[in-house]
């Protein structure tokens, strides 16, 4: 209100030097254009503490909804498949969802539990250096499970919530041989998993 | 002293205000990395499978009906459909070319489609069977062990045998 007033007093002073400033013949002087601008450079003057920013905050708000809903499907996701050349899911029309469980990965070059690489894999399969006299027994594979289920039995054990159900998640590569899989399978059985889920890309 | 105060007050302003910009910088690289690495662009399933139980050392009760013991045997030439017991194994379906299969390969490709328009035969005999065991030549893909599970299971909206069991078979 104060600013206003003294712009108006500004104003007025300012008339009435334009009134005074002009000449006899009522030319404009140069007092009066230098008047003049200044006035004008008084109104187009941005008033002190405000200034013409993009207010982003109401879209930082929005952001940040984002990326906690983004946040939270992410880390809800019970098992994270990470494909790769050596590891190509096979398509399947199944809906099921997956599911937390111990997983195994078989890729092309090597077999994993619960991503720790166990036995090497060649062309024909798993490297025969890692097999005994049972063809279908692996035993880096099953001493990698075994621990697993021990490790599983002893949370059930004080977590009634959390019993052993001996569910294993199989991630294999869509060009493993079928001998390759029944031998892991095997294996997986003697170590007390008995119940598998055997991960597939969705046909949507 | 007048223009000192104002000085001050222009400065307090200015400390209190907070800069949201790097706060907006990381919160956009994060939101694009969540989107990216999204499992959300690429759907995964499972399908349930089962390993052969062998003596559970409970006493079952015997079933009403006999069971089925479906089973799919997968070879290079095609599919080998057997039930009611009958041991794929001892026939060496496999090896024995005077045995055809029970649904040759089409070329060079697996008839998915005549599979399961024979199981769904096989269901309207056999209404509560809902178990079928998968076996296979060594050197089957796993790509078409999953067919192969996928056209025994359902038939669009009608289920046909959703309990998969994998047993090592062929030799």
């Amino acid at each position: 209100m104060a600013k206003e007033l003294e712009e108006e007093n500004i104003d007025s002073s300012v008339n009435q030097v334009v009134i005074e400033s002009h000449g006899s013949d009522g030319a404009i002087t140069q007092t009066h254009l230098r008047k003049l601008a200044k006035k004008q450079q008084r109104k187009a003057r941005v008033p002190h503490g405000h200034e013409d920013e993009l207010n982003i905050v109401a879209l930082l708000d929005a952001f940040t909804i984002i990326l906690v809903f983004l946040i939270k499907s992410y880390a809800a996701d019970p098992a994270q498949i990470t494909t790769s050349a050596d590891l190509t899911l096979p398509v399947s029309v199944s809906q099921l969802n997956v599911v937390d469980a111990v997983p195994i990965v078989i890729t092309r070059k090597a077999v994993l539990v619960n991503n720790n690489a166990v036995v090497r894999m060649t062309d024909k399969g798993i490297d025969p250096a890692e097999k005994t006299s049972n063809p279908l027994f692996i035993p880096r594979i099953h001493e990698a499970l075994k621990a697993e289920a021990d490790h599983q039995k002893l949370i059930a054990r004080y977590n009634n919530k959390a019993k052993f159900e001996g569910l294993l998640l199989v991630v294999a590569d869509k060009a493993i041989a079928f001998h390759t899989l029944t031998e892991i399978l095997y294996t997986a059985g003697q170590a007390e998993f008995g119940n598998f889920k055997f991960a597939v890309l969705r046909n949507d | 002293m007048a223009g000192g105060r104002k000085t001050r007050h222009i400065h307090e302003e200015n400390v209190g205000e907070l800069n949201l910009v790097p706060y907006m910088d990381i919160v956009v690289n994060l939101i694009l990395f969540l989107m990216i690495s999204s499992t959300g662009f690429v759907h995964f399933g499972v399908i349930n499978v089962s390993a052969p139980q062998i003596g559970s050392g409970e006493v079952q009760e015997q079933p009403e009906e006999p069971p089925l013991n479906l089973t799919i045997g997968i070879s290079a030439r095609g599919f080998y459909i057997e039930g009611t017991g009958g041991n794929l194994l001892t026939l060496g379906a496999q090896n024995d070319p005077n045995t055809p299969p029970s649904i040759a390969k089409t070329g060079d490709t697996y008839d998915y489609a005549a599979l399961t328009k024979k199981l769904i035969d096989i269901k309207t005999l056999f209404h509560n069977e809902t178990k079928v065991t998968i076996m296979g030549d060594r050197d089957i893909l796993y790509e078409v062990v999953v067919k192969v599970m996928d056209a025994s299971r359902q038939d669009g909206n009608e289920i046909l045998f959703p309990d998969v069991l994998v047993s090592p078979g062929f030799a």
